[in-house]
């Protein structure tokens, strides 16, 4: 991949109260050749927003929490606004490798795609926890709805084109977005495809993200806003 | 028949909500889709005091209770479920309003660093 190819990607990383990681997540990315970083600040109580401008990336600063859709939808406004040509999401927990960015891009390059999702379940060992697989197992049921098939619906590890920044629109503020992107890319005819990822797991990464109660009220929110759809 | 106090007292205040409510319809203050319910309560309300005994036993005998105390019980649990559905549907809605609103200060305060750097 071409320097030039590189300073076109933005890389957006949603984070509530993620002090403690920000600083290396960016610093790895940085190191890794990507110059536009943005750490959308989900109304962060403790120094993230302060660490981020330290290490020298972009701060989207929501003033209060509205939850990673938000954040996300955030994101891809302020991509839309700024005629971003390809956009990445990525947690700010330190789970994903900025060098797997390669991989999302020779992907969508290769198969002519709109939206790559980085899976963890495409490889052959997934290191994820029993409890999450059972979660996401679960939740990819949720794409169905929309006709929509992924081994991975709440990857949080995406790569998006022109077109899909410039045609997702979301409306969910919680963690059901994954699965209302896949549904929406679905319904716009957009070309969704996934790619292998790794992903370290910490202590740290598994106390964030989703547990089986946010499950069920993702569950909710997905289903009450498809009927509203229709 | 005499008339007692409840039965003047209720239906004027339905009558008072409900102009209430006309009034701010008509200045744009709130739309009919919100008023409705409250006024139909004010209604059934109103109803009930001014034929107390005609009513609950109406209700009893179409709902085939035995008692009209548990038909007019029955009923008002139904109105409060309702009343649960609709506030959370609003609560909703404001969230909605919010995070919006969220977004849009974000964006616009991105927009604001851009210019002053």
């Amino acid at each position: 991949m071409s320097m030039l190819v590189k300073d076109n990607i933005w890389i957006f990383l949603p984070a509530y109260n993620e002090a403690t990681v920000v600083r290396d997540v960016i610093k790895d990315l940085k190191s890794c050749g990507y110059k536009n970083i943005v750490v959308v600040d989900d109304g962060s109580t403790d120094d993230t927003r302060k660490f981020t401008e330290e290490a020298g990336a972009r701060v989207l600063h929501l003033c209060i929490n509205r939850g990673v859709g938000a954040a996300t939808r955030a994101a891809i406004l302020f991509a839309k606004r700024k005629g971003v040509k390809f956009m990445v999401l990525m947690d700010a927990d330190g789970q994903h490798y900025p060098s797997e960015i390669e991989k999302l891009i020779n992907e969508l390059q290769k198969q002519k795609a709109d939206i790559v999702i980085g899976s963890r379940f495409l490889e052959q060992k997934s290191k994820m926890p029993f409890s999450r697989i059972i979660y996401n197992r679960i939740a990819n049921m949720f794409t169905y709805f929309g006709k929509s098939t992924v081994t991975d619906s709440q990857s949080g590890f995406r790569l998006l084109n022109k077109v899909a920044i410039d045609n997702l629109e979301l409306e969910l503020d919680a963690y059901g977005i994954c699965t209302e992107m896949v549904w929406k890319a679905n319904t716009k005819k957009l070309n969704l495809v996934e790619t292998p990822i790794k992903v370290l797991y910490t202590k740290y990464s598994q106390s964030k993200g989703q547990n089986l109660m946010r499950g069920v009220q993702t569950a909710y929110r997905l289903i009450k806003n498809r009927l509203y759809e229709h | 028949m005499n008339i007692r106090t409840f039965q003047i007292i209720v239906p004027l205040l339905s009558v008072i909500f409900i102009l209430w409510q006309l009034w701010r319809v008509y200045n744009f203050k709130t739309k009919w889709k919100s008023v409705w319910p409250g006024a139909l309560f004010a209604v059934f309300i109103s109803i009930i005091a001014l034929f107390p005994d005609a009513t609950t036993n109406w209700l009893a005998k179409t709902l085939d209770f035995k008692s009209n105390v548990n038909a007019i019980i029955f009923v008002l649990i139904g109105f409060l479920f309702a009343a649960v559905i609709i506030l959370y549907d609003l609560y909703k809605r404001q969230q909605k309003t919010i995070t919006k609103l969220t977004i849009e200060l974000s964006l616009l305060m991105a927009d604001k660093d851009d210019v002053d750097s």
